[in-house]
């Protein structure tokens, strides 16, 4: 304060001030965009129908990771640990099947689970994918 | 306890780069290029790194395509199961090589421009890469693999981001890696001088951040280290 004795000193602060508050502005938007999870409506349930023919794009691929024994599906910079029935419904989505067939597939192998929960957690998972371009979805 | 294991291999292939930016992260002592580790070394790198439950492999330098064995690497980090990203500066490159570095079993690929005005990315890389840097673009989109772009950031291209996030977009970029000046101090005697601050800083800085991070909802705004999600569906 001792400083800024004239009016246009006084300025200088004050746009000194305003840029850090832009810098510290830009820091948290960026900060916030890192962390933040995807918006989550771009995709929903009408864009997945049990006619679709959900599969892999081609920037994602899975590997099968022998050191922790499960399916990893890997895309540019990043990777989904996928747990057992995650890459067992990523197996099936083959470009050529449609969701009504893959789920049916499903609930042959998990006997205890009705066909309409079945429907949705399938539902579900694939649109999470297909929001971050891992899935596409094809009448 | 068992020690922790990497998911990712960034493999230095050369320090050799056509490109002279600046701000190079290359370290600042280079060996020559004789000190490159020979090809059966890295294959035997590669096949130790997949052992060690390494997924994700990194081709970078300097600028990877000097090695004339990378069709030959890539083909082997195929056959080991590795997804294989090319992170490259597009020269030198020809159509037909980056062909063959595909059929090798190149699974994406990321492209550095040193900013969205080719006058300015010429003057940074000291050189006329730009339109050759739109050609690697073009064609990593015709072959339908993923596409990075990447742009370091300074002062000299600080206020163009969104220009450079427009060129991105252009480009049909799958993401977009604003990346931080790795300031290593190498040539910075020589190079720094040769080039001139912009003039004047453009104004209106909070109107541009917002509108800079409000594209960048569309790429999830990159770390450099990779990381690793667990996710997955449960049922009963």
């Amino acid at each position: 304060m001792k400083w800024a004795d004239s009016a246009e000193r006084q300025d200088r602060c004050v746009a000194a001030l305003v840029e850090k508050c832009n810098i510290l502005w830009a820091m948290l938007d960026s900060i916030s965009h890192s962390f933040a999870e995807p918006p989550l409506l771009l995709l929903s349930a009408e864009h997945l129908t049990g006619q679709s023919r959900p599969s892999l794009t081609r920037k994602a691929r899975l590997i099968r990771d022998t050191i922790d024994n499960c399916w990893m599906l890997i895309y540019p910079e990043r990777g989904l640990q996928l747990n057992d029935s995650a890459s067992s419904i990523l197996r099936l989505c083959d470009g050529k099947s449609t969701l009504d067939e893959i789920v049916d597939t499903l609930c042959l192998a998990h006997r205890g689970v009705t066909r309409v929960t079945m429907f949705k957690d399938v539902r579900s998972l694939l649109l999470q994918l297909a929001q971050r371009s891992l899935i596409a979805i094809r009448e | 306890m068992r020690a922790p294991r990497p998911y990712t291999l960034v493999a230095e292939l050369t320090y050799a780069c056509p490109l002279a930016c600046p701000y190079c992260s290359n370290p600042v002592r280079l060996g020559s290029r004789q000190d490159e580790l020979d090809t059966d070394t890295w294959l035997r790198v590669l096949e130790e790194a997949a052992g060690l439950g390494v997924l994700q492999l990194h081709f970078t330098g300097g600028e990877p395509l000097v090695r004339r064995d990378l069709e030959r690497l890539i083909s082997a980090a195929r056959a080991l199961g590795l997804y294989q990203n090319l992170i490259t500066s597009g020269q030198p490159l020809t159509r037909h090589r980056f062909d063959a570095l595909v059929a090798a079993g190149l699974d994406c690929v990321q492209l550095s421009f040193q900013d969205s005005d080719p006058e300015t990315s010429n003057t940074l890389a000291g050189g006329h890469f730009f339109e050759q840097k739109l050609a690697v673009a073009r064609w990593v989109k015709e072959v339908g693999l993923p596409l990075t772009t990447n742009v370091v950031l300074h002062r000299w291209n600080l206020d163009h981001v969104s220009e450079i996030i427009a060129l991105a977009e252009e480009l049909k970029s799958d993401r977009l890696e604003l990346a931080n000046t790795q300031y290593a101090g190498w040539r910075s005697r020589t190079a720094l001088r040769s080039c001139q601050p912009r003039a004047g800083r453009e104004k209106g800085g909070r109107s541009r951040h917002r509108r800079a991070s409000a594209c960048w909802g569309q790429w999830r705004s990159s770390t450099s280290r990779p990381t690793i999600f667990r996710a997955g569906q449960r049922h009963a």
